[in-house]
């Protein structure tokens, strides 16, 4: 009786927690669309044009004509941030998206191929991962010359190799498991068993590591325009706006703090993303193990 | 030729940092067509290593694989494709061999399409062939993790013939099933290889089903060939200790 009671709660409290985890999954999902969203109708909604100069509203600060304030131009800030949000936003999933692809074939590629080419393959990853991510992708920029594709090729250079490692890592994991030699004896060929056994069984943690990279690669990319390679300057992007008010920071703090509030804010909803997505990912695998116990 | 299969001083070693395995140890025998050749041995015996060996999941270290007349050495994929024409494996962990992501009759449908099937036709062959093994048509669409051992078994089992192979191996096929399922297996089984001519290699524990469904057996102990004869023969007088101790302990 008291056992059963007892099971009944637990199931209670564990169908709770995964209430919970939904509920913030959905609230998060929702915030980021509501950005993505606000991102690409950026042209449609700014209060603005954001690259109107006009000298004699330069510096203006926050008001109820300019929420934001204005920059030294008497370029209205909040529009400026609203369309900086599309340029820093879609640039870091565009990036995102290339290193995930890239990456995560490579490594699928290599896992299970193996040999030579692989111990090649991942020396060379090896080598990118030794080099701390941003100077390198500093001097890839500077090598390329700034503007914001030379940024984003910069750091795609610098960051597939992470993919490729947890991708190739978790194909070793389960490129010896019976359902793939049963797989084979079905008579199917490789490129079947990569893409129909294998990647199905490894997406989840590349899902959730590369949502949890938007966030990085979005500081990394405002990062390189804030240092002049990335974004050029009349492009609003949040980053290269930081930069431009640098030398004001004491006098019209409004010029640094809206384009970094907005930096913030969304890394750290795509962090939050990030880590829900792993929460309603992780307990199927959770719950298997306490079951099987 | 009416060898469906001959190898013969089958080798193979596991190398694990200085101790070295010899899983199988020159190991010779033939199957014939339409025979059914058991082969019992305690475990870690090397029976499981022989199956993957012929099916050329592991690399040989020496000897010869005779398919159907033809030797098989070190196959390249486009080989092993043409080797699984002729040989289908039910694996001794049912539930591993299946995809965890992909429906049991998916799974059966996938070997049919290989072969060129369309997937219509596949899809009703699949059930037809669970339907065989004694699972219900929703089975189909059920997950591996939503089936038990058995039933599991039982779908790998009806994967394996869904590709009408020459030669089946069965590595432990009915460990996991009761007697009057089991029973029905068996049945199945013996009418394939009556009515198809298909051979089977039954890795198998149960001695008192080897005497009842096979032909002849071979004993295995630490990867040789101990001792092999019509199961009659080896249950009632054995000649080696070790069959002895193997048939007194079982029986
Ligand atoms: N991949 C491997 N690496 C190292 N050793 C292995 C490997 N596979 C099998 N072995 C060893 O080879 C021997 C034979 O294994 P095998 O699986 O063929 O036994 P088996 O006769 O099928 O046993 P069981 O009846 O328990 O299934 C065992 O001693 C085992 O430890
Ligand atoms: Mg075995």
């Amino acid at each position: 009786m008291e056992v059963t009671e007892r099971t009944a709660v637990r199931i209670r409290t564990r169908k709770i927690k995964k209430d919970q985890t939904m509920t913030k999954f959905y609230l998060f999902l929702t915030l980021v669309i509501i950005l993505l969203l606000v991102a690409a109708l950026a042209p449609q909604i700014v209060p603005y044009d954001p690259y109107a100069q006009d000298l004699t509203q330069a510096l203006q600060p926050p008001s109820p004509e300019h929420l934001l304030g204005t920059d030294r131009y008497g370029r209205d800030m909040l529009s400026r941030v609203i369309m900086g949000g599309q340029t820093t936003i879609y640039s870091a999933l565009l990036l995102v998206g290339i290193i995930t692809g890239f990456g995560t074939l490579v490594g699928l590629f290599c896992g299970y191929q193996g040999g030579k080419i692989d111990s090649l393959i991942m020396r060379v990853s090896d080598v990118f991962l030794a080099f701390p991510g941003m100077v390198f992708a500093i001097a890839v920029a500077g090598i390329l010359g700034g503007g914001l594709i030379n940024a984003v090729v910069a750091l795609a250079c610098i960051s597939w190799p992470k993919f490729a490692r947890l991708s190739r890592g978790q194909v070793l994991g389960i490129k010896n498991m019976p359902y793939i030699a049963a797989a084979r004896l079905s008579g199917s060929g490789s490129i079947k068993i990569v893409f129909k056994h294998i990647l199905p069984n490894i997406i989840g943690p590349i899902l959730v590591t590369s949502t949890l990279d938007i966030g990085t690669m979005m500081m990394e990319l405002a990062g390189l325009s804030f240092l002049g390679l990335g974004a050029m300057p009349p492009i609003a992007e949040w980053g290269s706006m930081m930069s431009e008010g640098r030398s004001m920071l004491q006098t019209s703090p409004w010029v640094i703090l809206a384009p970094g509030c907005a930096i913030f804010i969304s890394v750290t909803l795509f962090n939050l993303l990030g880590d829900t997505v792993r929460d309603v990912l992780d307990p199927k695998t959770n719950k298997r193990k306490k079951e099987k116990k | 030729m009416n060898r469906i299969l001959a190898v013969s001083n089958l080798k193979k070693t596991y190398t694990k940092g200085k101790t070295t395995i010899c899983a199988v140890d020159e190991i010779s025998f033939h199957v014939d067509k339409g025979e059914c050749l058991a082969l019992v041995g305690e475990s870690g015996s090397g029976k499981s290593t022989v199956a993957k060996l012929i099916t050329g999941l592991e690399s040989l270290d020496g000897g010869d694989i005779i398919l159907d007349g033809k030797v098989i050495k070190n196959p390249g994929r486009k080989e092993l494709k043409r080797v699984y024409q002729l040989v289908q494996m039910v694996f001794q962990m049912p539930v591993d061999s299946f995809n965890p992501r992909i429906r049991l009759g998916e799974s059966v449908m996938e070997g049919l399409i290989n072969q060129g099937m369309g997937r219509q036709e596949a899809k009703h062959k699949a059930i037809d062939y669970l339907e065989i093994c004694g699972l219900g048509p929703e089975f189909a669409s059920r997950y591996p993790s939503e089936v038990s051992g058995g039933e599991c078994q039982r779908a790998s089992i009806a994967r394996a013939i869904a590709r009408k192979p020459q030669l089946l191996i069965c590595d432990e096929a009915t460990s996991a099933l009761d007697v009057t399922v089991q029973a029905q297996i068996m049945t199945l089984l013996s009418q394939l290889r009556e009515d198809q001519g298909m051979s089977q290699l039954m890795i198998c524990h149960d001695l008192a089903l080897v005497q009842q469904c096979c032909d002849r057996v071979l004993v295995m102990h630490q990867g040789r060939v101990v001792e092999t004869g019509t199961p009659d023969e080896v249950i009632s007088s054995p000649r080696e200790a070790y069959t002895k101790k193997l048939i007194d302990s079982i029986l």
